[in-house]
């Protein structure tokens, strides 16, 4: 029997320079749809622990039929460009090449975006730019970006503490700073401090679920927010299990099942 | 762009990523570095630090391949039945058998952090295609022996006491108050005592092992670059495991160590892992 690990594609993509690295999971055959997802990932550090957690939803999503592509952005994973060098200008033109790339290799009808953390965020602003998105999963999304750079800032500072008493930061120079293993330079915390989701107000697609697996829910604002704007929402809490958070056993590569089982049967019924 | 997807192996489910090297440097002599996984972490490694290695390491004339073991990262999960070591150690050995079969290199040098550090060091072991191996914070389980892994925890324990507590004021105070446990400090002292009187003897009964593997790998002219993170437990394991061999081990060039201090296990600081890529890059031009 062919599995969606026997079915799937590593490649590179895009323009030689900025080459982007991304695996092509093609739709189970009996079950396919006209219909590409293209998995969103967060930034950063949240990159590198919830990876498992896009693997395992890109086989759910190509075992229910869909074309589903994930990518590394720009100077993020097996991507071409240095850690240094993410902007968000750049990853919302990565998410168009991805766009075009997985429209290019199939015939489909619909294009749905799904992304944890800030790539729900690259999935907003690239739905209501572009126009032509159908639905956009948003799980956990980073509703205002100075409040994230705090939750950076923090958690980093708190592994400083834990680990090395003493020392105050390990920063080179004043005007560069890293968060949790990888660089934060003014050009994305610029970028980042400018990222508010209540901003949004073009709808970045027609249907949205909002799903939530951390303990604590959003207070139900952004919720109003969104229908505010004509989207048709759905909205899902799941609490206890956020991949992108460090966990004591997180190398033992634990994923969000229910999660993962909840957004596949969303799109699976919003996308028939 | 110099990186090249792969897929290999015998069932061609191992996903790698081949870093080609910068053309003008290159040639013939030059060994390929393969990066194995630390833990569950994909082939990026922890912070991407495998792909900055890769590229920088390529800029300076390596081939390079970073890969995931089945059932890690991209590759799919091996329906073979084996122990995970084993496994992974086979599975090193088919990507040196891809680079050999498709780029027609024969020499290969093996570099992983935690478990990829075990892996490394064993793989290098079983295969003379390996000549050179770069086991980074390599874990206290790097052997099967619990005795000896409780010893490197007591000692680690005592250590503190003999270092810090016992020449404390406070912590005499705190003793005094029956608020510290004095029966640890005594039982360290007396153990830091008798350590410098049988060390020599005690180690060298404990080193076989690792020495025996480290000869091994020297009669065939490879000298392993061990490289811990300051206070790393693993260094306190490979400190234990050899005792006073390791002097030996070091002047005769059977082994180099280097620590590079104030970082945690996966070398979060952006200077500490550039600190590592340049002792990578100190190291490698030795085995053109």
């Amino acid at each position: 029997m062919i599995s969606e690990y026997d079915m799937m594609e590593p490649f590179y993509f895009g323009n030689s320079a900025r080459s982007l690295f991304g695996i092509y999971h093609p739709p189970q055959l009996e079950k396919a749809r006209n219909v590409g997802v293209i998995l969103c990932y967060p930034m950063g550090e949240d990159y590198i622990r919830s990876h498992r957690a896009f693997v395992r939803l890109a086989m759910l999503l190509s075992s229910a039929g869909f074309h589903t592509l994930r990518f590394d952005y720009y100077g993020c994973g097996d991507s071409e460009g240095d850690s240094d060098q993410g902007e968000i200008r750049q990853w919302l033109a990565d998410i168009s090449t991805a766009v075009e790339e997985l429209k290019g290799g199939s015939d489909l009808n619909q294009i749905c975006l799904a992304g944890l953390r800030l790539g729900g965020n690259l999935a907003m602003l690239a739905g209501a730019e572009r126009g032509d998105i159908d639905g956009i999963v948003l799980w956990n999304p980073v509703i205002n970006g100075r409040k994230y750079i705090e939750e950076l800032t923090t958690l980093h500072q708190e592994k400083i503490r834990n680990f090395f008493p003493g020392v105050k930061s390990f920063s080179e120079g004043e005007s560069y700073r890293e968060a949790l293993g990888f660089p934060l330079p003014d050009s994305m915390l610029k970028d980042l401090e400018k990222l508010d989701l209540y901003a949004i107000r073009q709808k970045p697609a027609s249907k949205i679920l909002f799903i939530e697996s951390s303990d604590v829910s959003e207070d139900g604002r952004f919720r109003e927010h969104l229908n505010s704007i004509g989207v048709s929402l759905r909205y899902k809490h799941i609490p206890g299990f956020e991949p992108w958070i460090e966990r004591d056993d997180w190398g033992q590569g634990m994923v969000p099942i229910k999660v993962l089982q909840f957004v596949v049967s969303w799109i699976s019924e919003m996308f028939p | 762009m110099r990186d090249k997807a792969v897929l290999f192996g015998k069932t061609k489910s191992l996903v790698g990523i081949i870093t080609e090297p910068t053309p003008v440097f290159s040639g013939n002599d030059f060994p390929a570095f393969v990066f194995l996984n630390s833990g569950f972490l994909h082939r990026v490694g922890p912070h991407r630090l495998y792909v900055k290695a890769a590229r920088k390491l390529a800029e300076e004339g390596f081939f390079v391949l970073r890969f995931d073991f089945s059932g890690i990262g991209d590759s799919r999960a091996s329906e073979v039945e084996s122990l995970s070591d084993e496994r992974a150690i086979n599975e090193t050995q088919e990507a040196l058998n891809y680079l050999n079969a498709t780029r027609g290199i024969d020499r290969f040098i093996l570099i992983g952090i935690c478990s990829g550090a075990v892996i490394s060091f064993k793989a290098a072991l079983c295969d003379p295609r390996v000549v050179g191996v770069v086991p980074i914070n390599a874990p206290v389980y790097f052997d099967d022996n619990e005795e000896m892994r409780s010893s490197v925890v007591y000692d680690r324990v005592a250590r503190h006491y003999w270092r810090s507590a016992l020449f404390s004021l406070k912590s005499w105070r705190r003793a005094m108050k029956g608020k510290s446990r004095y029966q640890q400090i005594i039982r360290s002292t007396t153990s830091q005592i008798k350590r410098l009187f049988v060390r020599k003897r005690d180690m060298s009964s404990r080193a076989n092992n690792l020495v025996a593997d480290l000869q091994v790998l020297s009669a065939r002219g490879i000298s392993p670059l061990f490289i811990y993170s300051g206070g790393d437990r693993g260094l306190d394991y490979l400190q234990s495991r050899l005792g006073d061999e390791i002097h030996e081990l070091k002047k005769y060039g059977k082994l180099r160590i280097e620590v590079i201090q104030d970082t945690d296990h996966t070398f979060t600081p952006l200077c500490k892992q550039q600190h590592l890529i340049e002792i990578l890059l100190d190291w490698a031009p030795g085995l053109i």
